[in-house]
């Protein structure tokens, strides 16, 4: 028995490891292993006060700490009757198109478009394509700047809070983002034209794709979870329709719809649910790369993460030309014990929030499920559909698209909790 | 010029903190010197602790009338800041982090990228390494990059996610990386 194992796999967040084994010329099984020690953050908030929980939960991720404060602020507020403002709602956008910025244009220029071009790695590819490099380093600048002015901390921004805001930017701080920014979505879509000559393997999948609505909008933050297959629900009925299990191999939980099974979240989701809501120079991006819905191939995933990298670009700009400063920057509300359930779009994919609180405040239970653990069987199923082609390529080549294949999930393996090594071995 | 010492990491995943953490205990100690205490360290304290300071550092509380150094402090989470951080004139720029290692946690490691470019010890626990980060500095930027590069490693066993605080043995470790990443800052 042939079996596929890499030991650390390189080029995503965290630590985690692949083992596909093969008999003969058949897959025997595909285990997406994660060794890290249950994630804590569920247990340590209870008995903390529901104002310290986006502060906290930020820390889960280093990559998308806006979207852990999002969620959760969204949790808190749907539990104590909470609304915010226009101003407020579109303030939370506009940081939000900060972080997809700077996630997706790591992921795409310094982790996935080396997989592509045949580097090992983005230093690598920097020296013979230094100058999309740079593009890539500007773009996450920009976004990296959207987050520190409109966050007040580039890691871990510190303004955010429940109901709002600590403090809303001044007008003219926020203004002077715009020429940055604008240069960040010229190239932005450079970019896209440069990754939509890479070479793609051929495969789709019918997936399940399952993503927040927001209505008119293309979705940040939203009410209702909606999929292809005909889902259409409040966020506070996530736990009737979905459940985590634990499997064997794993230390992080895998979701899966009741009675259904996997489901994909993410770009391609977003991507073929609300193709429309897009801009029209993101809309018309996707046509000259090619891509259009349905996009069923998760290689090209990479192509969708331009397409949202662009779109954010120029939404902040609209929303910054928008930006009024004036108002209430938070909302606030009496204490009440109460269940308040929230969701929003991570970089990732659909980040689910629930917390129940007592009548002083305080945290008596969080559940926190991420893009990436909903996402980890739909990627288990990606490698046992691939593995019959890596029988019949080298050891190196198989482990190439092994990792690739994981690598356009873009996991972030320390939000799952729970770390990759790829192995592979022959019986 | 002014020199950066850089502490690289995430707070809340245990031992991948460990930069981060040194970076804040130099913050804490640099910031509330005076100028007169700053004297005293160059005296037997300051030795055994393994530590010694040629010059005024820190940024905020150093008054002028101290001397010419200064040493900028930074935190960071993600490498790719790090380039950044590496070509906008700071020069030396010392960069601690934790590294991931086979071997007992606690050890502290000094690296000087400069001459060591390809070093594959260095196991990151970040999607682009910090290895990665430098080079793709000196590609991006040949004429702007910091033309000394130090890294200082704190071995660690694993980056422990939803972990707060440190293992005993990287916690011990700090007071040796903060001394090591201050000498490599005022290096001439």
């Amino acid at each position: 028995m042939k079996t596929i194992k890499v030991d650390y796999l390189a080029r995503v967040e965290g630590e985690g490891a692949l083992r596909i084994r093969f008999k003969g010329d058949q897959v025997r099984d595909v285990e997406l292993r994660i060794f890290e020690p249950p994630r804590f953050f569920e247990a340590f908030l209870r008995g903390r006060s529901y104002l310290e929980v986006p502060d906290i939960t930020a820390r889960i991720c280093g990559i998308c700490p806006v979207a852990y404060q999002m969620s959760s602020c969204a949790a808190i507020e749907d539990a104590l009757g909470i609304e915010v403002s226009p101003t407020i709602a579109a303030l939370r956008r506009l940081i939000y198109c900060g972080e997809w910025i700077e996630s997706h244009t790591l992921h795409m220029f310094f982790l996935h478009a080396p997989d592509f071009l045949g580097y090992p790695d983005a230093a690598a590819m920097a020296r013979e394509h230094r100058a999309m490099v740079l593009r890539g380093l500007a773009i996450k600048k920009a976004g990296n700047a959207l987050i520190r002015v409109a966050g007040g901390r580039e890691i871990h921004p510190v303004n955010p809070r429940v109901g709002g805001f600590h403090s809303m930017p001044p007008r003219a701080a926020i203004r002077e983002l715009l020429p940055e920014l604008e240069r960040a979505r010229d190239a932005a879509f450079e970019a896209l034209e440069w990754m939509a000559h890479f070479p793609f393997p051929d495969y789709s999948c019918d997936y399940e794709l399952v993503a927040v609505d927001a209505g008119d909008e293309y979705p940040f933050i939203g009410g209702r979870l909606i999929s292809n297959r005909g889902l259409d629900i409040a966020v506070r009925d996530y736990d009737s329709h979905f459940e985590e299990h634990q499997v064997p191999h794993s230390n992080a939980l895998h979701s899966r719809l009741r009675q259904r099974g996997a489901y994909l979240c993410g770009p391609l989701a977003r991507f073929n649910l609300h193709f429309d809501k897009l801009s029209a120079a993101a809309r018309a991006a996707a046509h000259r790369a090619k891509i259009a819905p349905p996009c069923l191939n998760p290689f090209k995933s990479i192509l969708v993460r331009g397409v949202e990298t662009a779109f954010a670009l120029e939404e902040a700009i609209a929303l910054i030309q928008a930006y009024d400063a004036s108002g209430e920057p938070f909302a606030t509300a009496p204490l009440r014990q109460s269940i308040g359930y929230g969701a929003s779009e991570a970089p990732r994919g659909m980040l689910y929030h629930r917390y129940r609180i007592d009548e002083s405040g305080l945290i008596r239970d969080a559940k926190i499920v991420p893009p990436t653990s909903q996402n980890l069987r739909s990627i288990e199923d990606d490698l046992t559909r691939l593995a019959p082609r890596m029988i019949t390529m080298t050891q190196p080549d198989a482990t190439k698209l092994a990792e690739q294949a994981v690598r356009n999930y873009d996991p972030c393996i320390s939000c799952a909790t729970h770390f990759l090594k790829v192995t592979l071995e022959e019986e | 010029m002014a020199a950066r010492i850089v502490g690289l990491g995430q707070e809340w995943a245990g031992d991948d903190g460990a930069g981060l953490a040194v970076l804040r205990s130099l913050r804490a100690a640099l910031s509330t010197l005076p100028h007169s205490i700053v004297e005293e360290w160059h005296g037997p304290a300051a030795h055994s602790a393994g530590m010694k300071m040629l010059s005024p550092v820190g940024r905020a509380a150093v008054p002028a009338c101290c001397g010419e150094a200064s040493i900028d402090l930074v935190e960071a989470a993600d490498p790719t800041q790090l380039v950044s951080l590496l070509t906008d004139g700071a020069d030396p720029v010392v960069i601690i982090d934790a590294v991931l290692d086979q071997g007992p946690a606690g050890r502290v490691l000094l690296i000087d990228a400069g001459s060591d470019p390809n070093s594959t010890h260095l196991l990151s626990t970040h999607g682009l390494g910090v290895m990665e980060a430098i080079e793709l500095a000196r590609i991006a930027h040949p004429k702007e990059v910091a033309q000394r590069i130090f890294i200082v490693g704190i071995t660690i066993q694993s980056a422990n996610r939803g972990g707060t605080g440190l293992s005993p043995a990287v916690a011990a470790a700090l007071p040796i990386a903060a001394a090591q990443a201050l000498k490599l800052a005022e290096s001439a």
